[in-house]
């Protein structure tokens, strides 16, 4: 047990009185005579049901909630009456700016509507007959082994930070819960596609892990974001994309259209965020700038790793033969993901014209 | 920063080279020979679609995986091909023993929790609040319960969080699971924060209540939290659902316990199907698990605080007048000796019946039934 209250209320014989006196019925019900705002809030829309932004009102809205927290280290629900003697849970996230979007409600909100199930809604029948070479079957699972292991460090990133951050932030916090459970869903999806498919899942290999270890041990929660939401699932979101343009197979593509829908909203997030924090602690800007240059090196070494690119190539290109002449279409792609991201540094305000991606990108056009 | 990567590629020459390959059409198919065995792997019921029991198959399946994880110190998933040795970055997890981490059926269900996801903005019907009076008393006790609830919740998505990244990614199903439960539980959290929030509002936290929830926080193993939270904190809860949807001032809110109960018992089941693995392939932690519930138990008490008794016990009655509270405590008493005994019964069937003899809850239930007696 790492803690032990200092009370022991189990032989604190006031305590045990006070529950034995009530259920004698000498009720003191003092909690009904508290000055607590009312509620009474209401669906804006009737058909949308009651959504986080219909009871964003009064004093506990979000938008009231301070850059530095000081009032609240428990779990007690934001708005609620706080008597003394609340203990400290721990939170170390205790400033707004570190965590927060203000679309995180809606996002939370989102996907929730959006839920899908992977058991289900993808028309498996049509992976029990494929209709492709085994060359390009290997060459997809090893695609959706190593987009499994991407999924699988998506889940560990809010799993990481979201236990340490204040309950005051609560709609981000049920965000990330959405984001834990959206990653484990798409990897279980990727994973269930690789082993379906019959030649089983692919290799895992180094410059992969080195890439996923740089998002994941980021030092501080702004740091791990900026990777895992802008440059991961810029990746991933790329890779989907294309996967959907190349494979005829419904089960894929189904997939593909699920998976970009999910880790766009982290994308949105991330975006969010960045220019949440960045406009109110702008010097940030310089030192997230450089941990994504440094996450973008490890990043090359995946785009450039012979199982990556040669898997790429290829699918794109339909067989082994030809895949050489896919190239150049990976290439093109590499290009559209180098100039997605670069366009989302920008927008959120950390832009680098000559970073590592764009850089290595240059260097496979010249 | 806390890891770099072993090269920078600005300025690394075996990096050039390989770019150099690429732009000439050089590409490295090796992998493709990699011998591997072909599975067949087909829906059993298609109706419920390709499960993960499914695709429990040669390398892929949890039978095949052996009790402690060493090969693996990264992120891939169960039954790929690994790479050789140290060339696969480690990424630190610390749960490595499947009995550490796994239970019985848990595959199962992961995939009932995703085919079971609720929404609260539009599953409870909302719009029919207004149709029906509550009075101001009870009203007041409900939101008053609801503050509680919504407190309480959110552990249940901070714990597993704490732990899931620890865990190593071959047990994929439990660290699926466990998020699964993260959404759940800030869904509850939802619809309690929601609740209050179209009625009389927010009302008072609980001091004993939090330091229960730290304790679950801080157990030492996941094990321990499991156990703290799963079976103990989330049996007394969902007990405490059952009651609470037959008290429930209208349809409205017997809605919500309804679709929070079937989250609350699919999470009671994956803990004691943990517990139960656990004693069978770990028979030697069981001491420490009895000495860990002994604290816990006595850190749950601060769950029977006196703003969640006397809510209840309003709602039981359905008002504040002399026979509705004698009704409300007939009500409550019943229910707590349930939650009581119910935990005992589970604690038994996952292979701890030495619980009841020493548990200090039972002195605790004598207590109020004797006080109940006496009104």
């Amino acid at each position: 047990m790492g803690y032990y209250a200092r009370d022991d209320f189990f032989n604190n014989p006031e305590v045990l009185e006070r529950s034995v006196e009530i259920l004698r019925g000498k009720l003191q019900l003092d909690w009904m005579g508290l000055d607590v705002e009312r509620g009474d809030c209401r669906p804006s829309d009737p058909r949308r049901g009651l959504t986080f932004e219909d009871i964003n009102t009064g004093s506990r809205s979000w938008d009231l909630i301070p850059e530095k927290i000081r009032n609240n280290y428990s779990m007690a629900p934001r708005g609620a009456v706080l008597p003394p003697g609340l203990p400290h849970l721990g939170y170390t996230i205790n400033r707004k700016s570190e965590v927060w979007s203000d679309n995180c409600a809606a996002l939370y909100e989102e996907s929730k509507a959006r839920h899908w199930l992977p058991s289900r809604e993808v028309p498996w029948d049509a992976v029990e007959d494929l209709g492709h070479s085994d060359d390009f079957e290997r060459a997809l699972a090893q695609f959706y082994t190593d987009l499994t292991s991407m999924a699988t460090l998506l889940g560990d990133v809010p799993s990481k930070w979201v236990w340490q951050i204040n309950q005051e932030l609560v709609e981000l916090k049920m965000w990330q819960c959405t984001q834990m459970f959206d990653a484990a869903q798409l990897a279980d999806v990727f994973r269930k596609r690789a082993i379906a498919g019959g030649t089983g899942l692919g290799r895992d290999h180094a410059a992969l892990g080195e890439f996923l270890k740089s998002v994941f041990d980021a030092g501080t929660f702004p740091h791990a974001s900026v990777a895992a939401h802008l440059l991961l699932c810029g990746l991933m979101q790329i890779l989907l994309r294309h996967l959907e343009k190349v494979s005829a197979n419904p089960a894929d593509q189904t997939i593909a259209r699920f998976g970009v829908q999910d880790v766009s909203r982290s994308i949105s997030y991330g975006m969010g965020h960045m220019r949440y924090l960045l406009a109110e602690r702008p010097h940030e800007a310089v030192s997230i700038g450089d941990h994504l240059d440094e996450v973008e090196n490890a990043a090359i070494a995946v785009l450039a790793a012979p199982i990556f690119i040669s898997s790429l190539a290829l699918i794109t290109a339909g067989s082994r033969d030809e895949a050489e002449s896919g190239l150049p279409r990976v290439v093109a792609l590499y290009r559209r993901f180098a100039d997605e991201h670069s366009e989302r540094r920008h927008a959120v305000g950390i832009g680098n014209d000559e970073s590592p991606l764009e850089a290595f990108v240059k260097e496979l056009e010249a | 920063m806390s890891f770099y990567g072993t090269n920078d590629f600005s300025y690394n020459s075996d990096f050039n080279l390989r770019v150099r390959d690429i732009k000439k059409g050089n590409l490295d198919f090796g992998w493709l020979d990699d011998a591997r065995d072909k599975v067949e792997v087909r829906r059993r019921d298609p109706r419920r679609g390709l499960t993960l029991e499914d695709c429990e198959v040669g390398p892929y399946s949890i039978e095949n995986t052996p009790e402690v994880v060493r090969e693996n110190r990264g992120v891939a998933p169960r039954g790929a091909i690994l790479s050789e040795g140290s060339e696969q970055p480690d990424l630190g997890p610390s749960l490595n023993k499947k009995s550490d981490v796994w239970g019985y059926r848990v595959q199962r269900y992961w995939e009932e929790a995703m085919s079971r996801q609720w929404n609260v903005t539009t599953d409870v019907p909302w719009n029919d609040m207004d149709k029906h009076e509550i009075p101001d008393d009870v009203e007041i006790a409900f939101c008053q319960l609801c503050t509680l609830l919504s407190e309480v919740e959110m552990i249940a998505t901070d714990l597993p969080a704490k732990w899931s990244h620890h865990m190593n990614s071959y047990f994929q199903e439990v660290k699926g699971f466990i998020a699964t439960q993260a959404i759940d539980e800030a869904r509850h959290a939802e619809v309690f924060r929601k609740r209050a929030l179209a009625g009389a509002g927010l009302f008072r936290a609980s001091v004993r209540g939090e330091h229960a929830l730290k304790g679950i926080l801080e157990a030492d193993s996941y094990s321990e939290g499991s156990v703290f939270l799963h079976v103990l904190g989330e049996g007394f809860i969902l007990t405490l659902f059952r009651s609470s949807e037959f008290i429930s001032p209208t349809p409205v809110e017997q809605r919500m316990f309804q679709l929070v109960m079937q989250d609350e018992a699919r999470h009671v089941s994956y803990g004691l199907q943990h517990l139960k693995y656990l004693m069978d392939n770990c028979p030697e932690v069981r001491p420490q698990i009895n000495g860990f519930l002994d604290e816990a138990e006595r850190h749950l008490t601060g769950l029977f605080n006196p703003d969640q008794l006397e809510s209840m016990i309003v709602l039981g009655g359905k008002g504040t007048k002399p026979d509705q509270i004698r009704r409300g405590i007939e009500t409550v008493g019943a229910f707590q000796g349930k939650q009581i005994q119910e935990y005992f019964q589970r604690a038994e069937r996952a292979g701890l019946p030495e619980r009841r003899e020493r548990s200090p809850l039972l002195e605790l239930q004598q207590r109020m039934l004797s006080a109940i007696a006496s009104v």
